[in-house]
């Protein structure tokens, strides 16, 4: 059986590989969690996600994420987008034009403290708050005729603070997230403030028998990601069509063994108001999740 | 019934116990290190552990109960929410060490449960001794 499902789960990679390649992609899924992360454990996960919008604006990025138990309550996380790639149907002089802007992203540095615990046998009711703090350590001017908020990075400092909680037990788990993002302006570019709430139920449907020691768990998901922004602005002045609202909800699947997982999820807007037109209009996206776990003896 | 009766009749009977490893006829693990060639007894504890739901999350847990010095192997049970402990042989881990290990894997410990429990001159208890502690956080 364990055979089997593996083989499956490598067939369904293999496929989703093969979307990815065809397809597009942009848009943040996968929040951050409460989940226990053990002292000097450390969780890799990578996750290439695809995006297809309006007036042929495509997103393609792999975000890599590394997890970091410091203590059993405190745990860093850093997030780097390591390659972002954006194409748009950009209209100059009355031509158009295919471009794309490719290069680095940003990275975010998040500190995460497990502010309360309530545990049972097989359940765990956790809250942690979230601080980050936004490096502008990628390419914000790859390609000049693109616009600013196309380009790969935003070169602006900026700050993360969330409140997430999470609450596993043996056959489900559901979690929440509300926070609120910030930047600082550069180069007379402001990207505009957000505020997030998130909210995730996972539910497994296999094994059925967990009176041993299990070898691995497949999740369905469906996740829901809401996000308010103010617009952008460049020298003060509001760009049309940034800002808004933006709501996705997000089926998929869960391959989770004790030491690597991967999932596959499928990104729908459900809602989408912009401020100003000219904002291109998420029709889906995908994303590829690997994640691998392992330990270091350097913790507190 | 007659072929078992011929094989042992025909001095068969050290040929099969010799064999019996090897077929998986075996004592369970815990016994053969009770009874290890160097005859140091091997102690096995029930650690159970609160907040632990998934495969991926069991690994943190028995990883930090197999880094504490003289233990041999650990394994996970989700359903009751309890991790099998078995001691290298002749070797000593102390309640207080199984307490600081859930606690490193950011768990709760709900009891200890000594199966067979070694003690600091090296003895143990005989197999099959039921619990002689109990803890909670």
């Amino acid at each position: 059986m364990s055979r089997a499902f593996r083989r499956l789960a490598a067939a369904a990679a293999g496929l989703a590989v093969v979307l990815l390649l065809v397809a597009p992609a942009r848009a943040q899924i996968t929040f951050p969690s409460a989940a226990p992360i053990s002292a000097g454990n450390v969780i890799v996960r990578t996750q290439p996600t695809a995006t297809e919008e309006s007036q042929g604006v495509q997103s393609l990025y792999d975000e890599n994420i590394v997890l970091y138990g410091a203590s059993p309550d405190l745990a860093f996380i850093l997030e780097n987008k390591s390659i972002v790639s954006n194409s748009a149907n950009i209209v100059t002089n009355g031509k158009t034009a295919a471009l794309t802007a490719t290069g680095f992203g940003d990275t975010v540095l998040d500190t995460r403290y497990n502010l309360y615990e309530a545990d049972g046998i097989g359940s765990t009711f956790r809250i942690a708050p979230y601080i980050g703090i936004d490096l502008p350590t990628g390419m914000d001017n790859t390609n000049a005729f693109m616009p600013r908020e196309l380009q790969p990075a935003s070169a602006a400092w900026g700050t993360r603070e969330a409140l997430t909680a999470s609450w596993q037990t043996l056959f489900w788990n559901a979690q929440a997230l509300i926070g609120y993002q910030n930047y600082a302006s550069s180069s007379g570019f402001q990207p505009g403030s957000s505020l997030l709430a998130d909210a995730a139920f996972h539910y497994m449907i296999w094994p059925s028998d967990l009176d041993r020691e299990v070898p691995a768990e497949v999740f369905a998901s469906l996740e829901s990601n809401y996000s308010l922004g103010a617009v952008d602005r460049m020298n003060g002045e509001a760009i049309s069509g940034t800002g808004g609202q933006l709501w996705t909800v997000d089926p998929g699947i869960l391959y989770s063994e004790p030491t690597w997982g991967t999932a596959f999820t499928a990104l729908l807007p459900i809602l989408q108001q912009y401020r100003g037109p000219g904002a291109p209009r998420y029709d889906y996206g995908f994303e590829l999740t690997f994640r691998y776990s392992f330990f270091t003896y350097h913790h507190w | 019934m007659q072929l078992i009766s011929r094989v042992i009749g025909s001095g068969g009977l050290a040929l099969t116990l010799a064999l019996a490893p090897a077929m998986g006829w075996a004592e369970p693990a815990a016994a053969q290190a009770a009874a290890s060639p160097a005859g140091a007894p091997a102690g096995e504890v029930q650690v159970t552990v609160l907040g632990v739901t998934a495969p991926f999350f069991t690994f943190g847990i028995v990883k930090r109960l197999e880094q504490i010095p003289g233990v041999q192997h650990a394994s996970f049970n989700l359903l009751h929410g309890r991790a099998d402990v078995q001691l290298k042989p002749g070797a000593v881990v102390t309640d207080d060490e199984l307490r600081q290990a859930v606690r490193s894997a950011s768990y709760s410990i709900g009891g200890i449960h000594w199966i067979r429990r070694p003690d600091a001159a090296g003895s143990a208890s005989t197999a099959g001794i039921a619990a002689v502690n109990q803890g909670t956080k």
